[in-house]
């Protein structure tokens, strides 16, 4: 079966790269040699006048002027400046190209619209237990994006900005589509809480057990309970809004950043489009997360620090409130926009554009730094102790290279295909963003550009987190995210150079380049592949271990055990119940559940961590849970043992003072306080 | 200079008019939370980057008006919580409305103050007959797509849903029950068995899908041993479904 699903997807992937690239050659073929004679794309690589026609994409409704000095007519649609009117006078009128550039759009957007009902449809598969589900959702995924990724790779093509919004607002739709009730991810409920917390103490900063450090960047949280009192929806649909905006908005200041630096829509499309297959951009930046809006902001901030017409009227205000907004709203996005503004300046002074552009650049990155600094000594100094342990982790992978305990050995649960799926797509990436690199310097003449793209290499940095460090796959997974933004722009660049018009097989080659990335970053991003689709529960899995009755199980103790009560769970039941409840949810103490006997040991746990409830799922004994433990720390023993035995599950059945006071079937929930006298 | 002031004050009159929605007429689901949508989310970061355009000769276009509204609205909602909090306010629609609103004036009165020019806005005119053709027909895949994984989760999460049974002591002599039913679209009837010491009572509920019951079950005289409740599907057999134990 996994043999022919590898050979399905490969040939389907082919099949449309062929299909896709045959319709445009066709395409071109019908409005004439409209590669003859054009200069390249590139600023600083063609002649003086055409360079200069190039510098910006006019705007819409503007006239647009031919190489010529022609004047056209106002366009309704805006012409992309790699095409900036030096064409054959053997080629179509402007309104043909105008109404191909159009009727392709129209075709992708459709033929991207198949592919969401196609994955939508794989989803209730995966519900139903059907075996095809996740062929069906690959054909759906590739769908999605193959189509908008090449009318936005295409050469000539216009209006690149929708291809790109329709991108990210389908993978919007299919991230709702994979839990369209409620939140599911243990990171989503966490956030969860402390927007209740907000909504019902009407003020901010109200410890939450589930996250600690939540409470102190409560920028998400201020956003959706605003919405939620203003229009009295729910948290879950509120918050599926607030995230879904800052997704799309995100993919829209992406694109808008790159084009402002590069003066290119072409390049601008594809690296928002690169940008948006990051491992963890479908799924995790598009859930109930505080780094969700956090990337809008900072993705504004760039965007207005690198104008190239910088106003202290007009750009810096905005750049100013999109930094206070990020040091609220998340910790590690904000240092990053500091780093990254700072970064810029450097490497923007070294090319001597110190004075134009590089003291505002290293201006705006101390101020990300100063404002960030006092938010965290201020309001959530917990923050260096949230942080340390990660950051140290990374460290110590480099230094030790990679002899570190807890890293995750590549393919080490995952069939071969997915891991020679990620591998194919890291590696071309790797190409991309190389010669990207390369390109940038030998012929853009602009600083910012060249900056970005050196920035890019730091993906190769990535890697390296990856590979060396405990918890790389996790810790590299989230950092790529920013890496993105000019790792993408480096391999646009490279995509763009690598389809040129009249070379029909290099448009395939760079159709295939992309597709490769795009697939590579699935298999090695969110949903793990145990829970590509959802349907089949996985004992402590991530969504895939939400299951009804485990929901209903911390919904009832979150509404009837004490406010400040301790309940003992495994992984998953006690993210619901930290996201439902103000228990205290301790999932740190497997002996209760693996021991044999209620001995001594137990009972001296129990009245040391205060324990009044412990919540069982008897499941636990016929699955070992997909993501190696049951609880956040287990000894060697209980890492090694199969499943806890039932009986050991059900120890506490019959125990004088125990009182069993719930059971939905595998869940049953003990209360322990007459036990040990709590 | 007329147009320019009926844009802004197109803006003001609407979060006017929401402010007073918020304050004073009751939510009327769906219908008030999307009117009331754009007061969050557009409003005041669209007055704002308004503000701060000043006179120029060409503004910004569309999707860069739209990302910078939506950005400075989020902003405004993360910054202007802490001013609340700040100022000792509680979090509640009162407030937000009326910091929405004070942010809006302002944000009015600086773009007319510096002559900002009203946004350019796109022409409107009809698609042609393919392009809305085909807009519709991707709207309507988008929204098969929505429902297929709606109806297919909510299945799941209804078929063959647990039936809860909990039990909790009153006081001596007494406990509560509470039964769930979580079954598929159909009426179930249980049984719940009690029994304290010696004694067994019994009764049948009838309860329909995702219905709840609570009750009060007196046992005739204080138990020191185990409540045991049981929950059976009526007409099964002696194997209980359901089983709670109370001290």
């Amino acid at each position: 079966m996994t043999r022919l699903t590898t050979r399905g997807f490969l040939l389907t992937v082919v099949y449309l790269g062929h299909l896709m690239v045959r319709a445009i050659s066709h395409q071109r073929d019908g409005i004439g040699r409209v590669g003859s004679g054009l200069v390249s794309n590139w600023p600083g690589a063609g002649p003086r006048d055409a360079v200069a026609a190039a510098v910006s994409a006019p705007p819409q409704g503007a006239p647009t002027t031919t190489a010529g000095g022609t004047l056209c007519a106002p366009c309704p649609i805006t012409l992309s400046a790699d095409q900036p009117g030096v064409v054959s006078e053997a080629a179509v009128s402007p309104r043909v190209r105008v109404w191909i550039s159009a009727a392709s759009l129209r075709v992708a957007l459709l033929l991207a619209s198949c592919g969401v009902l196609l994955v939508s449809v794989a989803y209730a598969a995966g519900r139903s237990g059907r075996p095809w589900a996740e062929v069906a959702f690959w054909c759906g995924d590739l769908l999605v994006f193959v189509p908008l990724a090449i009318r936005v790779l295409r050469p000539g093509a216009g209006r690149r900005g929708i291809p790109v919004l329709a991108q990210a607002a389908f993978q919007s739709f299919v991230g709702w589509m994979y839990s369209p009730v409620l939140f599911k991810f243990p990171d989503e409920l966490q956030h969860r809480r402390t927007a209740e917390d907000i909504l019902q103490q009407h003020t901010l900063f109200h410890p939450s057990a589930a996250l600690p450090i939540s409470p102190g960047f409560p920028g998400l949280e201020e956003i959706t309970t605003a919405l939620i009192s203003v229009t009295h929806l729910g948290v879950f649909p509120a918050g599926l809004i607030v995230v879904g905006l800052a997704h799309v908005g995100l993919s829209a200041a992406v694109y808008l950043l790159v084009k402002g630096i590069a003066h290119d829509d072409r390049i601008a499309g594809v690296a928002a489009l690169v940008f948006a297959t990051n491992p963890h951009n479908a799924f995790f930046n598009a859930m109930f997360l505080y780094e969700a809006p956090a990337l809008l902001f900072m993705g504004v901030a760039l965007l207005m620090a690198t104008r190239d017409r910088f106003r202290a009227s007009r750009e810096l205000p905005l750049v100013v409130l999109s930094i206070a907004a990020v040091c609220v709203t998340h910790h590690v996005t904000a240092a990053v926009t500091a780093l990254v503004l700072l970064a810029l300046g450097v490497l923007v002074s070294l090319q001597g554009e110190f004075r134009s552009c590089g003291a505002r650049l290293l201006g705006l990155g101390a101020l990300g730094a100063a404002s960030l600094t006092g938010w965290v000594i201020g309001v959530a100094p917990m923050t260096y102790a949230y942080l340390s342990g990660p950051v140290g982790n990374v460290i110590a992978g480099f230094l030790r290279e990679g002899s570190v305990q807890g890293k995750d050995e590549i393919g080490a649960s995952v069939s071969p295909t997915w891991t020679a799926t990620t591998m194919v797509g890291t590696g071309v990436m790797a190409i991309l963003v190389t010669s990207g690199c390369v390109l940038a310097w030998r012929r853009s003449t602009r600083p910012v550009l060249r900056a970005f793209t050196v920035l890019g290499l730091a993906f190769f940095a990535m890697l390296g987190i990856r590979v060396l460090a405990a918890n790389g796959a996790d810790l590299s997974g989230r950092l790529l995210t920013y890496v993105y933004v000019f790792a993408g722009t480096a391999a646009a660049v490279a995509l763009v150079a690598l389809w040129k018009p009249g070379r029909g097989w290099r448009a395939a080659l760079a159709v295939v380049a992309i597709t490769l990335v795009f697939a590579g970053n699935v298999t090695s991003g969110w949903p793990a592949p145990y829970e590509l689709v959802p349907g089949q529960f996985h004992v402590d899995g991530f969504e895939s271990g939400v299951d009804p009755a485990d929901t209903e199980a911390a919904r009832w103790i979150a509404n009837r055990a004490p406010a400040d009560s301790t309940v003992a769970c495994d992984f998953t039941l006690c993210s619901l119940v930290g996201g439902y409840g103000t228990q205290r949810a301790l999932d740190n103490v497997p002996e209760v559940f693996f021991a044999g006997a209620v001995d001594r040991s137990v009972r001296t746990l129990l009245a040391r961590e205060g324990i009044d409830f412990v919540v069982v799922d008897r499941r636990m004994s016929s699955q070992r849970p997909v993501t190696g433990n049951y609880f956040e720390q287990e000894t060697p023993d209980q890492l090694r043992t199969a499943r806890p035995p039932l009986w050991s599950l059900e120890k506490f059945n019959g125990l004088r003072g125990v009182s069993r006071i719930y059971d939905n079937g595998p869940i049953a929930i003990y209360d322990m306080r007459e036990l040990w006298g709590g | 200079m007329a147009r320019r002031v009926r844009g802004h004050a197109a803006i003001l009159g609407y979060v006017c008019l929401a402010t007073a929605a918020v304050w004073f007429a009751p939510p009327v689901g769906w219908v008030s939370a999307l009117l009331l949508l754009p007061l969050t989310i557009v409003c005041p970061g669209y007055a704002l980057v308004h503000a701060v355009e000043g006179r120029r000769e060409s503004g910004s276009d569309a999707l860069e008006l739209a990302v910078l509204s939506l950005m400075a609205s989020f902003a405004v909602a993360a910054l202007g919580g802490l001013a609340l909090y700040g100022l000792g306010l509680t979090l509640a629609a009162k407030s937000w409305s009326i910091l929405i609103l004070l942010i809006t004036i302002a944000s009015v009165a600086v773009a007319l103050y510096r002559g900002t020019d009203r946004m350019k806005a796109p022409r409107l005119r009809l698609p042609a007959p393919t392009t809305l053709a085909i807009v519709v027909g991707a709207c309507g895949l988008l929204a098969t797509a929505g429902v297929v994984a709606w109806s297919s989760e909510k299945r799941l999460r209804h078929d063959g849903l647990v039936q809860q049974l909990a039990a909790t002591r009153m006081r001596p002599g007494a406990i509560r029950v509470s039964v769930r039913n979580g079954e598929t679209a159909r009426v179930a009837r249980y049984r719940v068995q009690v029994r304290a010491g010696n004694r067994t009572t019994s009764f049948e509920l009838m309860l329909r899908p995702g219905e709840s019951w609570s009750g009060i079950r007196h046992l005739g005289h204080p138990s020191r041993g185990p409540v045991t409740v049981r929950l059976f599907p009526a007409g099964a057999s002696l194997s209980a479904d359901r089983k709670v134990v109370v001290w």
